[in-house]
This record gives structure tokens, C-alpha cells and sequence, in this order.
């Protein structure tokens, strides 16, 4: 299991219970950003759930160390809305930022996987370009490949959809499923069911729904 | 491809240390000539050996040091405060963490490192500046030899002063980066309070530099004594 959660409750999140399995998709729709964004801190580790278990690949985040936590971050690649990127770093030094810093591949793999990447993105801009000058779309496909190369257990596209035309959305996540390792898990944490219905996954978490269900 | 940190530490010396090197360097040689001018007017031009020791003392001792750390404390202070403001305000700090990079690993030890190895070559550039250009100034002014003034700059040459001024110059630069960077990530929520940090960091930093050089000045004199 990627994720286990039992009983799990935060500030916004109130008794979730899921298990995510390898290489599955799974879509969770918050309608509250506060919960989404309550939701993805649990899983990186970066906030302890009020009560209730969760597990990340069989550990809880809540009895690991700083560098515990950190190495479990670095195998878990969030695209944020708009990239998340670092504001004076370049689209490419972004893009090998994690993967450098984490020495999970050769500078020369990242290098040659990393240009693959933008290839495949049909990127054409160029990669030292500086970040105000990408549109949005741009910046999220800079922010999936950075996520990409972390060969990563688990993808969690986190608001990435906003901000974003149909046929945009609807490329990012065909990215992501091409890209993205068998065995890694495709977490969507969205806040819109348009955005849900979009991806057309069958498993889909609606925060509402899950209250009712689970 | 370098590792990030080192790109960052590679780009805090650049921006810290070798764009400064012209202002430097031009500082360095004018206050060198305004020395010696004023040296020469008040004991005259023929004394070589008072002339080196008083430019030496004051170029080692205490203007390369503190003169150095005025220059980057109002160059870079200011930039990194405004940078790590923006970038804490902008999310990003949020974002670092969740791809598992330490804060205090990509972004402090490597501006802090950069400021300190930075300050410590500028000084080195500013009091070579200082003295060569100073005495070039009172070899034409006295017309006493050049040479005359390197030999009494061998004699009066002082590796105490010198270990003194390298402290200096290491501890202005920790204090300069780490008010600047302690600045720069307190903003908490509105874009209004990054000048407010950087006009902080420059004036915490300006305080500090009298405040330090105080101290040092002081533990050096009791040393000496002892």
C-alpha cells in the first residue's frame, strides 16, 4: 500500500479512511482548499493528524525523523497549480532542482531524461528560460517533469488542473499517466467534480461523499 | 551538472563577491590616496616608515574589514532579505520542503557561506588597493622610491594584524548573511513588509558591524595586555 488511513482527522478532515495501492489512480475532490491542502500535508509528513493512523508505504510519517521525512518527500512528486516553482531559478534548473539535490540519477541521466521530457512536453521554448516568461501550462509541465524526475512512488497532481484550458488539462494528465513509473501511485487532489470527471478515473473521493460512505 | 547548493553557494560569491570587486577596488584605492594625503599633510612626505605603518595599520586593522562589510551589507544584505521575503511569501519555502529539500541546507548555509568567503577576499582586494594605491600616491607626492615604501611595508608587516583583519572580516560577513537571511524569512503574510525586512536587515546589520568591531578591538587590546 502507498497510503493507508484509518480513522484519520485533522483540522479540516474529519474520520478518513482509504487505502491506496501501487500504481493505482485515485482522485480526491475537496470542495474546502483548507482540507485539500490539510490532506496533502498529512501525506508529506508535514503536519500530524489530530487522531487516527496513516500510513505512507507502510511508515508513519508521524514517527519520522526531519530526515526521515525528507527522504520520504523526495519519493513523492507534487505538481502544484502553476508549478510551484522556485521564483529565481530557471525553467530547466527548476525542473532538475529535486533530482540533483536528492542524487537519485547521474547529473548525465538527469540531463538526458530531463531534455526527453521537455521533448515529449513538445516544449519550445528555451529550457533556460526565465519563469515569467512560460504561460501557465508551461510552468505545470516544468513542474511535472520535475516531479517525473524523481522516479517517484507516488504522483500527486495538487490543484495543477486550475488555471488551465480543457485540452491543457487533458494533455497534463495524459503526461502524467505516460510518464509516470507502473508501480506509482496518481493521486489528483482536486476542488472542482469538472475537474474529476475529466481525468475518467473510476475512483474518485469526494470529501462529501466519503463522510457518507466510509 | 553541480549539486544545487553548490550553484547557490557559486552564485552568492558571484553576486556577493565579484560584482562588488570594481566598487571595491575603487573604494579601496581612494581612501588609500585620501590617507596618505592626509598623513602627508599632517607629519609631511618624508617619512616612509610612519607613512606605512599608520596606511597599514589603518588598512588591515580597521577599514578594509569594516569599509568591506559597509559595501556588502548595502548590496547584498538588502538582496538576500528581499529575496527570501519574496520567495517565503510566494510559497516557496512550502514547496521546498515538500520535494524534501532542507530550507536551511539550499537556501541559508550556502548564502551564509558565499557572504563570509566573499567579505573575506574583498577585504583582502581592499587592502591590497588601499596600500598599493596609497603608497604609489606617497612615492610620487614624497618622491621616495616605491620600493623604499615595500620595504617598510616588510618591516611593519604584522601577522597578528593580519590574522585580526581576516576574523574581521569572516565575522562581519556571518553577521551581515544571518541578519539578512533572519530578515528576509520573518515576513509573514503582505508583500509591504519585504522593504520593511530589508531596511531592518541593513540596519540590524550596520549595528552589529560597530557592535563587533567593538568587541574584537576590544578582546584584541585586552590580549595584548595580557
Amino acid at each position: 500500500m502507498v497510503i493507508e488511513a484509518y480513522e484519520l482527522s485533522g483540522n479540516f478532515l474529519r474520520d478518513l479512511n482509504l487505502q491506496i495501492q501501487e500504481g493505482t489512480e485515485a482522485i480526491f475532490v475537496f470542495q474546502d482548499r483548507n482540507a485539500g491542502e490539510e490532506f496533502l500535508q498529512l501525506v508529506l509528513g508535514m503536519k500530524r493528524p489530530n487522531s487516527g493512523i496513516l500510513k505512507i508505504k507502510g511508515s508513519n510519517p508521524a514517527e519520522m525523523n526531519r530526515d526521515e521525512l525528507m527522504e520520504l518527500r523526495s519519493t513523492t512528486g507534487v505538481v502544484f497549480k502553476e508549478g510551484g516553482l522556485i521564483s529565481n531559478l530557471r525553467a530547466w534548473e527548476n525542473m532538475v532542482l529535486p533530482s540533483l539535490y536528492h542524487r537519485r540519477l547521474s547529473g548525465h541521466e538527469i540531463k538526458e531524461k530531463g531534455l526527453r521530457l521537455l521533448d515529449q512536453f513538445g516544449f519550445t521554448k528555451p529550457p533556460m528560460s526565465k519563469i515569467a516568461e512560460l504561460t501557465a501550462f508551461e510552468k505545470v509541465l516544468i513542474g511535472l517533469g520535475r516531479a517525473i524526475l524523481l522516479e517517484p512512488d507516488m504522483l500527486i497532481l495538487y490543484s495543477a488542473l486550475e488555471g488551465l484550458n480543457p485540452s491543457e488539462k487533458e494533455s497534463l494528465i495524459r503526461y502524467a499517466r505516460g510518464l509516470k513509473k507502473d508501480r506509482t501511485a496518481l493521486l489528483y487532489i482536486l476542488h472542482s467534480h469538472e475537474d474529476a470527471a475529466l481525468t475518467g478515473s473510476q475512483k474518485i473521493f469526494d470529501f462529501l461523499e466519503m463522510q457518507r460512505s466510509m | 551538472m553541480l549539486n544545487p547548493k553548490t550553484e547557490v553557494l557559486l552564485r552568492q560569491i558571484y553576486f556577493t563577491g565579484i560584482q562588488a570587486l570594481p566598487a571595491v577596488s575603487a573604494s579601496g584605492l581612494f581612501i588609500g590616496l585620501i590617507i596618505i594625503l592626509l598623513i602627508t599633510s599632517l607629519a609631511g612626505t618624508g617619512s616612509s616608515g610612519a607613512i606605512t605603518k599608520i596606511l597599514l595599520w589603518l588598512s588591515l586593522r580597521e577599514l578594509g574589514p569594516f569599509f568591506t562589510s559597509l559595501i556588502i551589507l548595502t548590496r547584498s544584505g538588502t538582496a538576500i532579505s528581499t529575496e527570501l521575503a519574496t520567495m517565503k511569501l510566494n510559497g516557496e519555502l512550502f514547496y521546498l520542503e515538500a520535494m524534501g529539500i532542507k530550507a536551511e541546507d539550499y537556501l541559508i548555509k550556502p548564502r551564509l557561506t558565499g557572504v563570509m568567503i566573499s567579505s573575506f577576499v574583498l577585504t583582502v582586494y581592499f587592502q591590497l588597493f588601499t596600500l598599493f594605491g596609497g603608497l604609489y600616491l606617497a612615492s610620487l607626492l614624497s618622491h621616495i622610491p616605491f620600493s623604499e615604501y615595500g620595504e617598510a611595508i616588510i618591516s611593519n608587516f604584522s601577522f597578528q594584524e593580519v590574522l585580526v583583519s581576516f576574523s574581521k572580516s569572516l565575522i562581519f560577513g556571518l553577521a551581515i548573511a544571518g541578519f539578512s537571511i533572519w530578515q528576509g524569512l520573518s515576513v509573514k503574510r503582505a508583500p509591504t513588509e519585504i522593504p520593511q525586512r530589508a531596511t531592518k536587515a541593513v540596519t540590524m546589520g550596520l549595528f552589529s558591524l560597530f557592535l563587533l568591531d567593538g568587541i574584537i578591538n576590544l578582546l584584541v587590546t585586552f590580549l595584548k595586555g595580557a
